[in-house]
């Protein structure tokens, strides 16, 4: 299975818009404080030319708090450092403010007088106000840019999932018809009368494998038929009477579980726990359910064949179950294996939050 | 400080409209600036005669015969201290204005509002509808025994507004949309200085429409002080 890495591929998606946030805010800046110094009238060129100057002004503080003090204080949580900084940045800027504005503005406009503007406390109250409200909208843009970054994040996630599920299907799949046609195989050679039932079981198998397992979820009904199909398809090959004991204790057939989690593990038990004709002790398949709770314990005789899990082509089938398992139950499944000299074990718990 | 109940812009009647009238004094505080050679008897160039007082002489007069006792003859006297109080008579019609005198860089203003006129030609309900207004004038000394005045003037101040030039509080007021200034004394002062700063009176004489030159008034001491 090919390691999809998808925090690299997040890390390089940037959702912030620093240009369409700084043009909007101080557009509206802009036309705020145009209203503002022109009293409610009509707007003329001087305070066009004193609206300017006064945002260039009250451009740097508000950098400052957007690209240093908020990065580099309010985001780390220190709140207690923020607040002074942000003080400092506020008087330090309102002061030089009052004090350089009108000198400046005189020089470069001698013929303009720039009057009915802002006193002192008039312009410390401005720079408060814009300090603290454009603190609040970088905050929010933040935020939803945050949150669209989250979600984006959550759907490619899902997408990822998808692709690895499908992938792992279209494993188990061909994997599974091999050994069934080595089954079919092993029957046609011998002549047996049941290789005609044993290919209407198959179909059923194969059915239910390709068509009816491709959704999310399945009743537990229809996975118990599958392994019922299955066990009386495999007993065609083994030819070992009571090869399987099969107990169940279900509260609810409609218990939804994911689709094919339990057959490759009994084909792993029939591949490495019972010889054609000779295998006297039977694979014990255990299955309880109860409210959300849901145990599978399936244990075999070990006959030290190839070793079950790495094995090259039936281990893919457990890898691929370990995998499945990761993904489709998080923190909600235990998938133990116990083998001793003379059995193996498999225990699967499921705990259904649907 | 007695005052008579009705007031009259006089300079409305004497100056035409052309002078720039404002809510609002033009001085601020820490800017007033009293000069004692103003103190006297003076005569313009339109006849007019002048006698300038000082706001203090007068206040201690009123004290002494026991009339500045209340409250707001001490607000009064705290406002107006450094003022003078002026009596203005041109064809024998009379009438007193408090004048602060305040300096911006070296030059020397002079911020008029009228306080009390003859009443008797005068409706008392007409009386009722008006409202005294602060007038601001340049001061030039030339001499001891010469000082001229010079109003501000409207027709420069509306080229400013017209020009969108100049953001200072004002309305335009009637159908002859009379200029009266409704900014703060602090924002009037600042107007003031940049005013003067513009190179104004070095070539005043060429820029004489920044201030009202026809209403120019040269005052000649004609005697002692009173």
């Amino acid at each position: 299975m090919q390691n999809l890495n998808l925090n690299s591929l997040l890390n390089k998606v940037n959702y912030h818009r620093p240009v369409i946030f700084n043009s909007v805010l101080w557009s509206l800046a802009f036309v705020i404080l145009l209203f503002i110094f022109s009293k409610g009238q009509y707007p003329i060129t001087v305070d066009y030319i004193y609206t300017v100057t006064f945002l260039i002004v009250l451009a740097i503080p508000v950098s400052i708090n957007f690209y240093v003090l908020i990065p580099r204080f309010l985001k780390h949580e220190n709140y207690l450092k923020y607040l002074i900084c942000y003080l400092i940045n506020l008087v330090v800027f309102a002061l030089l403010s009052s004090w350089l504005i009108q000198p400046l503005l005189d020089p470069l406009f001698p013929s303009f007088f720039f009057i009915s503007y802002l006193s002192r406390p008039d312009i410390f109250l401005v720079f408060f106000i814009f300090l603290f409200v454009t603190t609040l909208l970088k905050l929010a843009e933040d935020w939803f840019y945050f949150n669209t970054n989250e979600n984006k994040i959550l759907k490619l996630k899902n997408q990822h999932i998808e692709t690895q599920l499908s992938a792992l299907r279209a494993q188990i799949n061909p994997h599974f018809l091999f050994n069934s046609l080595n089954v079919i195989y092993a029957l046609a050679l011998e002549k047996k009368d049941g290789i005609t039932v044993a290919i209407v079981q198959l179909s059923d198998i194969l059915r239910y494998v390709i068509y009816d397992s491709d959704t999310e979820r399945v009743t537990l009904k229809d996975e118990i038929k599958l392994l019922q199909n299955y066990i009386a398809f495999q007993n065609h090959r083994v030819e070992t009477p009571n090869a399987t004991n099969f107990e169940r204790n279900i509260t609810d057939e409609h218990f939804k579980i994911y689709p094919m989690l339990l057959l490759p593990l009994l084909e792993n038990s029939y591949e490495h726990g019972i010889v054609a004709g000779e295998t006297k002790t039977p694979i014990h398949i255990k299955l309880y359910q109860n409210g959300n709770e849901f145990q599978f314990t399936i244990s075999n005789a070990n006959l030290n064949t190839e070793n079950k899990l790495e094995d090259k082509y039936s281990g893919v089938g457990l890898v691929n179950l370990k995998n499945n398992l990761n993904l489709v139950y998080p923190n909600q499944h235990h998938f133990e294996v116990k083998e001793s000299t003379d059995s193996f074990k498999v225990t699967l718990n499921i705990t259904n939050d649907l | 400080m007695k005052t008579k109940g009705l007031i009259l812009i006089l300079a409305l009647l004497l100056f035409s409209s052309c002078i720039v009238k404002s809510l609002q004094p033009f001085y601020t505080k820490d800017s007033l600036s009293f000069n004692e050679k103003l103190i006297g008897s003076w005569t313009d160039n339109k006849k007019g005669e002048w006698t300038v007082e000082a706001m203090k002489t007068k206040f201690d007069e009123d004290r002494n015969k026991s009339e500045m006792r209340s409250k707001e003859d001490l607000i009064a006297y705290e406002a107006y201290k450094d003022g003078y109080f002026i009596t203005y008579i041109k064809k024998e019609k009379e009438a007193s204005f408090i004048v602060m005198p305040f300096k911006i860089e070296n030059q020397y203003f002079l911020d008029f509002i009228p306080i009390q006129i003859e009443d008797d030609m005068i409706n008392s309900l007409a009386a009722e509808h008006l409202l005294k207004t602060h007038s601001v004038s340049k001061l030039d000394v030339n001499s001891d025994a010469e000082l001229a005045l010079s109003w501000l003037s409207e027709e420069h101040l509306n080229d400013l507004f017209n020009g969108n030039k100049m953001r200072l509080k004002h309305e335009k007021i009637g159908l002859e949309e009379t200029l009266l200034l409704t900014a703060s004394s602090k924002e009037l002062y600042a107007f003031l200085t940049k005013y003067t700063k513009a190179d104004l009176f070095d070539t005043y004489e060429k820029k004489e429409a920044r201030w009202k030159s026809s209403d120019k008034l040269t005052l000649t001491k004609t005697n002692a002080k009173p």
